[in-house]
């Protein structure tokens, strides 16, 4: 064993009890918190679901097979969160540590950075892997909703939300979307799919919608453009496009998210699997509200409230019946330019990632639209990449590449591009 | 006076709805569960391809109409039987949409015909509640009737016909393991209520009966009817106010994303369904120009004797089949009816040499007969001769039936148990009392 | 919405919400209420669908499978002669 290695190894100790040293090649995976594996509890961060211990692997644990699984990475409360903070524990951010992880896959993201040559496996249901891809300066790839199948998923969201992969380098991407996706009988979404055919297209022209820096931070403004520049330098087409309808994706993604996830979170009642430490002789009512209201998160509270809010009475046509139909005219706002261009780009977060008391301290509609680049594709089902574009006060800066349906190639070749010309840096490990 | 229906009918498929246990055959509580139907966090719903078919069939035999496209929605209620506390069920698109139902004349509309899974099944215990899971995910059709029918009698009459149609179409096994149970909407004024969950032909009948006389009472004493859900008690056979839920009817149903959209006209038209036993006893009546209770009376024994009846109506013409499928072969048919379809054509060339009048009908019966059981002619023949020969000895014995006989035909019987005593069960009761039929009626001729 | 209505809906999403909470959520959701009204010029349209990608004709064939590890996955939860115990039904 190198000497060069002892600091990975080093690393390795910090996340998980597995030991790195035994293995000549450290290839490595982990699972965020809401991605079920026998032997391993799965919470997705809620203390809800303390001491649910699944029987049975997720379709990309049974595909992973023969890698090292190493362990589960924090995230937010069954996702619901862009910081990490809403979880049952914070990771740091390993650019400094009082800042946040971006979320809600904000520990796969950490362990990305961290441990050299390791996959982290997370999910995203409104720009959750964009965003911590983004805050800890790795890869993150978010495939199309469907191309990796879901079984094993806890869903926080269920029309979106697809497992995807963060790493440090673009060949991990290259080796292990392919080895995960696939169609599922256990996932009928998956069986949509078309082949994935990785044809290393390369990438000519980008889109970026118009007016989409306005609001954003200096340093990401600046940070885009210049990467803008830089793909311009290497004969990559770009052009400003209007996207009328793009204005709607955040607050019909906020209305399709917290219905479907109000539905997902009546199940847990205290029966059957997580927390049942209640008394059985209350009336079933009284029973299911108790739990509900000792072990769900402020944020999960708040998305059940507006969630059950979004679909009575009128509010069925008004709010999400509505929000279902501008998400058409989002797709076809996508789609339209997609059409004409291999991509779009987009900065994935409006600035760099906050402390971590200032994300704690920060309204749930602020935070919410911190999402408002990573949000919209996969409110889509599009398959979109995060890659880093810049760095300010040492922090990372991420940038978006969204594709169409299926179209994972043209990211593949666009992370491949963006790792030869921009100078990625490691995350020194401060204490 | 109104009353609506909503049948629950379980599927006769292999599998639950959503996953793959086994739908019947667990020999006890918690056996048949898994993951899935146990709504465990992770696990996704895959539906039964064999379920949406039933649905299919059920939908045609409604006479729906089937939609190009259906998906399946959430509709939730908080209940320890309901795992995921949403039950996967049909909204906006059910597998039938308006159909109708004939009974006899009386035309009962349908006002949708949807697939949901069922939950599991609770009691009462001590402290709590005690919960098999078994029957959580099992798939059932649902099946709303407009407010048609117009009385309990006609609704127990609607269902029994329904059910045997059912049964006939989807296969559906009467071994019990699979429920048919009825929600009853019934208003005697202006205003309805729901007595719920009723299991039996007998109970619907019963709890309407009860409500009927409940809401024309307070009506008549100048009371008001309040709209509400009611149980029916089977013991004490009434029926009695559910506790109302406190928050009833503010959640709606939203969609269900991770099962997609099914284009079931498309799998509708690759689909062959079973006609049901009531259409066509219609459709008999319609071709053939038969009676309504001679058809219905066909249809009841078999559909099968029904199909028989065609072949010989297509072959004989509609005299002669009636004559020989409601005579000899309706008093063999147990002998005959796994054999109906390979024997058909022998037995309609027997019949057509008696048309010929190469045989005269004595000798047609016997040949028919003889075809259908394999006995032999001739040893039948004796045999035919030796019980003609009891039969006459016991009316000898006996004269004064004859007269009797002439006023009523019951008068017959004393002839018939004399002779079933003699010879000990040697010839099949069938026999015996065809046999004396015909000697008496040729006596008071 | 008023701070009655939330603890309606509250309710409705079976969760208890003590007073001393009910101004921070009643904040949260006006401020997310006002955030939804960019929705009121959507265009009316029917053709909703519930998922981005097109599904369809997703089917499973009818074959039974037996899950072995029932007994198992009955020991994470509170049993009695084999049932479920639940809370009290009223």
């Amino acid at each position: 064993m190198s000497s060069g290695r002892e600091p990975l190894i080093e690393r390795y100790r910090m996340f998980s009890e597995f030991d790195a040293s035994t293995l000549d090649e450290v290839l490595t995976y982990s699972l965020s918190d809401d991605i079920t594996a026998r032997g391993f509890q799965a919470t997705a961060g809620s203390e809800m679901l303390k001491g649910y211990r699944p029987l049975f692997d997720a379709a990309v644990v049974s595909k992973m097979n023969g890698n090292h699984l190493i362990g589960k990475t924090n995230m937010d409360e069954f996702g619901f969160g862009m910081f990490s903070v809403t979880g049952t524990g914070i990771p740091r951010n390993p650019f400094d540590p009082e800042r946040s992880c971006g979320g809600s896959s904000g520990g796969a993201a950490c362990a990305a950075a961290l441990l050299e040559g390791h996959v982290a496996l997370g999910t995203s249901g409104g720009g959750s892997i964009t965003s911590p891809a983004a805050f800890c300066g790795v890869l993150g790839l978010t495939p199309t909703h469907g191309r990796i199948s879901r079984y094993g998923q806890i869903d926080g969201v269920s029309s979106m939300g697809p497992i995807g992969i963060l790493a440090s380098k673009s060949d991990l991407l290259r080796k292990y979307l392919p080895l995960i996706s696939g169609k599922d009988d256990r996932d009928p979404v998956s069986a949509a799919q078309p082949e994935l055919r990785i044809g290393n297209r390369k990438l000519k022209t980008a889109a970026v919608p118009k007016g989409i820096t306005d609001n954003v931070s200096d340093s990401v403004r600046s940070a885009f453009e210049d990467s803008v520049e830089l793909l311009k330098s290497m004969s990559v087409s770009v052009e400003i496009v209007d996207m009328p309808h793009l204005k709607y994706a955040m607050p019909a993604h906020y209305v399709v998210s917290v219905t479907e996830a109000a539905t997902n979170l009546v199940q847990y009642c205290g029966m059957r699997c997580g927390r049942q430490d209640g008394d059985l002789s209350l009336p079933f009512n009284d029973y299911f509200v108790s739990f509900r209201s000792k072990y769900f998160g402020t944020e999960t509270k708040l998305r059940s409230i507006m969630g059950t809010y979004m679909t009575m009475g009128d509010n069925r046509r008004n709010m999400y019946l509505r929000s279902l139909g501008a998400r058409n005219l989002v797709i076809n706002d996508h789609k339209r330019v997609l059409g004409e261009h291999d991509v779009i780009l987009t900065p994935s977060m409006p600035f760099i990632s906050p402390k971590i008391d200032d994300a704690v301290r920060m309204r749930s509609a602020d935070s919410y639209m911190t999402g408002r680049f990573a949000a919209p594709p996969v409110f889509c089902g599009l398959p979109c990449l995060s890659v880093p574009c810049g760095y300010s006060d040492g922090m990372p800066i991420g940038m978006q590449f969204i594709s169409d349906h299926w179209d994972e190639d043209i990211l593949l070749s666009a992370a491949d591009l963006w790792e030869k010309a921009f100078d990625m840096k490691t995350a020194e490990v401060r204490s | 006076m109104k009353i609506g229906l909503e049948i629950h009918v379980q599927l006769p498929t292999k599998t639950k709805m959503f996953c793959s246990c086994p739908a019947v055959g667990a020999a006890g509580p918690n056996e048949h569960i898994c993951p899935g139907c146990m709504g465990m966090p992770g696990t996704r719903p895959a539906l039964n391809r064999a379920a949406v078919d039933i649905g299919i069939k059920l939908a045609r035999l409604l006479n729906c109409s089937i939609p190009d496209v259906m998906w399946f929605n959430r509709k939730i209620y908080f209940y320890p039987d309901l795992c995921r506390h949403y039950q996967i069920t049909q909204y906006e698109t059910p597998v039938g949409l308006k159909g109708e139902y004939y009974l006899g004349k009386k035309r009962i509309g349908i006002t949708r015909a949807h697939l949901e899974e069922d939950p599991g099944s609770m009691e009462r215990s001590g402290d709590g509640s005690l919960v098999d899971y078994n029957r959580s995910g099992m798939p059932l059709v649902e099946i709303v009737t407009d407010p048609d029918i117009s009385s309990p009698a006609e609704a127990r009459e609607f269902l029994t016909f329904l059910l045997k149609d059912i049964r006939h179409v989807i296969d559906l096994p009467s071994d019990g393991e699979r429920s048919i149970r009825v929600d009853c909407n019934i208003s005697v004024g202006t205003e309805r209520c729901e007595v719920k969950n009723v299991t039996g032909l007998k109970n619907v009948e019963r709890a309407l009966t009860y409500e009927a006389v409940r809401q024309t009472k307070i009506l008549r004493s100048g009371g008001r009817i309040v709209r509400e859900t009611r149980h029916y008690d089977e013991e004490r056979k009434v029926t009695t106010a559910a506790r109302k839920k406190e928050y009833e009817g503010d959640y709606a149903y939203i969609g269900e994303p991770n099962l997609g959209s099914i284009n079931v006209r498309r799998i509708a038209d690759r689909i062959e369904t079973k006609e049901s036993p009531l259409s066509m006893a219609m459709r008999l009546q319609k071709e053939f120009g038969l009676e309504e209770k001679a058809a219905k009376q066909i249809v009841n024994t078999s559909v099968k004797l029904a199909e028989l009846f065609e072949h010989f109506a297509r072959k004989t013409g509609k005299e002669n089949a009636l004559k020989w499928i409601s005579g000899p072969i309706s008093s063999n048919w147990r002998s005959l009816e796994k054999d109906a379809d390979t024997k058909k054509d022998g037995l309609t060339d027997i019949v057509v040499r008696f048309m010929n009048g190469e045989i005269n009908d004595v000798e047609c019966s016997m040949l028919l007969k003889a075809y259908i059981t394999g006995e032999d002619l001739r040893s039948m023949e004796k045999n035919n001769a030796d019980l003609d020969a009891l039969i006459r000895k016991a009316i000898a014995g006996n004269p004064s039936v004859v007269d009797d006989y002439r006023g009523n035909e019951k008068a017959g019987n004393s002839i018939i148990g004399t002779v079933m005593k003699e010879t000990r069960g040697a010839y099949p009761s069938s026999d015996i009392v065809e046999t004396t039929k015909k000697i008496l009626d040729e006596m008071i001729r | 919405m008023e701070k009655e209505t939330v603890k309606r809906v509250a309710g409705v999403a079976r969760i208890d919400l003590p007073d001393d909470d009910l101004e921070r959520f009643t904040d949260d959701v006006n401020a997310f209420l006002n955030i939804l009204n960019a929705l009121n010029d959507v265009p009316e349209d029917d053709s909703f669908r519930f998922e981005p990608i097109g599904v369809f004709d997703a089917l499973r064939d009818d074959v039974p499978v037996v899950f072995e590890n029932a007994e198992e996955m009955l020991k994470c939860m509170g049993t009695y002669n084999g049932f479920v115990r639940g809370p009290k039904i009223v």
